[in-house]
């Protein structure tokens, strides 16, 4: 197997989180294995199954607003404006500012534009004019529709978060916004470093956000059942690999990297916090709201990384899981990682960082990946929290409730998004040769 | 010149548009001049001043192989994306053997998804107080579970491209991208890296338009993109006339593609072959929109090792508005100093299909170099004709070899891809 010709390393990253504003607050208190998971405040979820989330509180969001940036935040939903802070932040921290070459700065996120909220829905129910016998015969009255906002457009794209990055960050690079649900942070930034590998672009901010946490964002999880629905208290909701869980948590946040050609983050003295070894990426093709039962996709993606890497499945020494805490998931990772990894996998740490910070959905592969990078960086591992009872079906070393010391080199982070689209970034410490 | 990038085979296309499904439609509609936008007749829309549009046919997508639980989650984008790929695939399978398959890659182009009138409107009747006000409490009561349990998950873009996944078993390298014609060029560019980079034997590279409703209308109306009525007369886009606004309009595009040499030696029936592709950003202030059209240009003609003078046909985004379509002309001028080469614009007769866009073009392109033909260009007006050569009606062009297809986003991003005749 042979590496990449062009090396991709991390020069800058920052978080938000449901466990903090940034980085080192989200990392102190995860290793401490603290839980953001508390009841729900943005709405009221009365009479729904499950009423707890990750939120991040308002005040940290407030605090880091840039003021200079204001007038992108109309065009702004929760998730871009906590996405818009972490970039900012990463590219202070690469020093991104000096890079004058800015068309050769590019921008990749994963995210998925805001629903209507319920207001937004209900104010337009009032412009129903039936026509006809049957209520059902009518049309919307858009003309008269005034109290919808038009800028709820513009939040509703996809493309909002890279749009927002960019115009903030004054990138001129490549763009790319990537939707594939669960996995469109660990895409997005595997598709910045390929950017990067294929010449394109010399840095490439990337990573994810999403903030779903208004009804209709959250209905549809509940409908399906994907949300956890036993639970003692938020804390413990969240339990992957436990024998008790019954389902994910929803969350929100972001994460930002800032990727780098190698050359180009040496020239400019850049500090290298990472590198991005290898990306691999495959879909499940079985059905929309359940993963292949023998994880075939979760094991293709897994082993892209690792050719993709150009290292050997021995050189692993942790999986940063996907990890959701849902039956399916987790069984289904368990045998993939068996699958990729043989006798070896029961001696690999696996941890689920959702067990602490629940699913922040298009940011998760983003925020997953920075903390295996400043987890590396620090030697430690961070565990899976609420994990009491063993699951036979479940029975490698998920790192139980407790931060682990550890030195490693190379992680595995996976992320698997629902209707079956997988990545798996492969992230090792830099290492210069 | 030498090509800086390995050339891929197109071994199969689909493409749907307003004049029905498949390329052979949609090639007769513009060698016949028709133009397929006309005033849209949804009733909906009537709120608005007077909307053209170019809506597709309904497609029944369990006739296109979707199983009956699968196809109630489907929008129609997903019926239009699965018909261009049963397509595609069919004329790829020719020969090709079976695609589906871990070294098949997918990547694709998904415009915006838009909630249906229907999802809601028993929301809203069931939550009515009287005729203009909603009763909060019988919404979450009531109201809310006349929605569709799986409604949000519909809205999500990537869904309907994992049910095509599903369906075909494409379990490869894949992503998806969205909104706009940008995200299907770089469903291309993905593709072809994919090929490129021996991760997968062959790659399908897909666009999908929007839906036209009161919401994406809604969406492109507000950004002044749309051509306004004149009167009570809805107005389809004339690209280069100097008057003003584009049109929606629906459809999908799909390609196969393999590495030339691979599909050469397999002894696969080619419709084509892409060359190169190039991308440029147009920044306000920094770059003009014609630069970086050119830029994206020569890009694509460098990567491919064709020289602008070896260009036989420009396929031009021509969109009809104003502005734009005078820095393509600017920038196809500066390229092509004073040669004026064939040119094919194609939104005057199917509306502009968003991400739908760049593929619909650039299998039409191919048709065209395959054909030796340039059909006409409906509804183009005079004023790029110091750049293109616009033929008024089908035109036999023999030996065509090479086109160039321009694209571009409404936030400046500019793409171009280079052809060549199989």
């Amino acid at each position: 197997m042979a590496r990449p010709s062009k090396r991709v390393v991390v020069t800058g990253y920052e978080v938000m989180t449901p466990l903090g504003g940034d980085i080192a607050s989200t990392f102190d208190a995860a290793r401490e294995g603290q839980s953001g998971i508390d009841y729900l405040r943005k709405f009221d979820p009365a009479n729904l199954p499950c009423q707890i989330a990750g939120e991040v509180e308002d005040e940290w969001i407030e605090e880091r607003e840039n003021p200079a940036l204001r007038r992108l935040a109309k065009f702004s939903t929760r998730g871009v404006r906590m996405m818009l802070i972490a970039a900012e932040a990463a590219s202070a921290r690469a020093g991104l500012g000096g890079v004058e070459h800015r068309e050769r700065v590019g921008v990749a996120v994963g995210s998925h534009g805001e629903h209507p909220s319920v207001d937004q829905l209900i104010s337009i129910f009032p412009n129903w004019r039936p026509k006809g016998p049957s209520p059902w015969d009518g049309q919307w009255d858009v003309k008269n529709i005034s109290g919808y906002d038009y800028l709820q457009f513009f939040r509703r794209k996809v493309d909002i978060a890279t749009s927002v990055v960019a115009t903030g960050m004054g990138c001129e690079g490549p763009t790319v916004s990537v939707c594939s649900a669960c996995s469109a942070g660990g895409q997005a930034i595997g598709e910045a470093a390929r950017l990067i590998r294929d010449g394109k672009a010399d840095v490439m901010i990337a990573g994810g956000c999403e903030s779903a946490l208004a009804y209709p964002g959250f209905i549809g999880f509940v409908l399906l059942t994907a949300l956890v629905e036993k639970y003692e208290k938020p804390q413990s909701a969240s339990r992957p690999f436990d024998r008790r869980r019954n389902g994910f948590v929803m969350s929100e946040g972001a994460g930002a990297l800032i990727l780098e050609d190698l050359d180009h983050a040496r020239a400019r003295k850049a500090p290298i916090m990472g590198e991005l070894l290898g990306y691999g990426d495959s879909a499940d093709a079985f059905r929309i709201t359940d993963m292949h039962p023998k994880g075939a996709g979760a094991v293709l993606s897994m082993r892209r990384a690792l050719s993709d890497a150009g290292i050997s499945p021995d050189k692993v020494d942790y999986i940063n899981a996907h990890g959701t805490s849902t039956p399916k998931n987790d069984v289904t990772e368990t045998k993939a990682i068996k699958e990729v990894f043989g006798e070896r996998a029961a001696k690999i740490p696996i941890s689920s960082n959702k067990s602490m910070i629940g699913h922040t959905i298009g940011a998760a592969g983003a925020v997953e990946a920075i903390l295996s990078f400043e987890g590396m960086r620090r030697s430690e591992i961070l565990p899976t929290i609420n994990y009491e009872n063993p699951d036979p079906k479940c029975d490698l070393d998920y790192v139980p409730n407790e931060t682990r010391p550890a030195e490693h080199r190379v992680t595995l982070s996976n992320s698997f998004g629902f209707g079956g689209q997988n990545a798996t970034l492969c992230l090792g410490r830099y290492e210069d040769e | 010149m030498k090509p800086t990038t390995s050339s891929l085979a197109v071994t199969g296309a689909g493409v749907v548009t307003a004049a029905g499904r498949g390329v052979d439609a949609a090639w007769e509609a513009l060698c016949a001049g028709r133009r397929l936008v006309v005033p849209d007749p949804d009733p909906e829309l009537t709120g608005f001043s007077p909307i053209a549009s170019a809506r597709c046919a309904p497609l029944d997508p369990e006739s296109l192989g979707a199983d009956r639980r699968a196809a109630r989650l489907m929008g129609r984008h997903t019926h239009m994306l699965l018909a261009g790929v049963t397509d595609a695939i069919r004329e790829a399978a020719d020969g090709a053997g079976g695609l589906e398959g871990e070294e098949t890659a997918f990547f694709a182009g998904m415009d915006s998804v838009d909630p249906g009138r229907d999802d809601l409107v028993s929301a809203a009747l069931t939550s009515r107080e009287g005729e203009a006000a909603v009763d909060y409490a019988k919404f979450f009561t009531e109201g809310m579970s006349q929605i569709p349990p799986l409604w949000p998950l519909g809205m999500l873009n990537a869904i309907g491209f994992c049910q095509v996944a599903i369906q075909f078993g494409f379990r490869g390298d894949n992503a998806s991208f969205s909104p706009g014609p940008e995200s299907a060029g770089r469903a291309v560019i993905e593709a072809a890296e994919s090929l490129r980079e021996g991760k997968s034997k062959a790659a399908l590279a897909a666009g999908v338009s929007a839906v036209i409703s009161a919401r994406s209308v809604a969406r492109y109306r507000n950004r002044g993109l749309l051509r306004p009525a004149s009167g009570a007369e809805a107005e389809a886009p004339e690209p280069f006339s100097g008057n003003d606004g584009t049109a929606l309009g629906e459809g999908a595009g799909i390609v196969v593609m393999e590495p030339l040499e691979t599909a050469r030696k397999g002894g696969r029936s080619l419709a084509g072959i892409l060359r190169g592709w190039g991308r440029a950003t147009a920044v306000q202030g920094v770059n003009s929109l014609s630069a970086a059209i050119r830029n994206s240009a020569a890009k694509a003609l460098e990567a491919a090792g064709v020289s602008p003078s070896e260009v036989d046909l420009v396929v031009p985004d021509g969109e009809g508005i104003r502005e734009e379509d005078s820095a393509e002309a600017e920038a196809v001028s500066d390229l092509f100093g004073k040669r004026r080469p064939y040119a094919l614009a194609t939104k005057g007769a199917f509306g502009h299909l968003l991400g739908g866009s760049p593929l619909v073009d650039l299998v039409l392109a191919l048709r065209a170099l395959k054909e030796e033909t340039v059909p006409p260009s409906p509804g183009v007006g005079d004023r790029a004709r110091d750049a293109f050569e616009f033929p008024d009606a089908p035109v036999r062009a023999e030996k065509m070899k090479h086109a160039l297809i321009l694209s571009r986003g409404f936030d400046g991003a500019c793409m171009a891809f280079a052809v060549e005749a199989a």
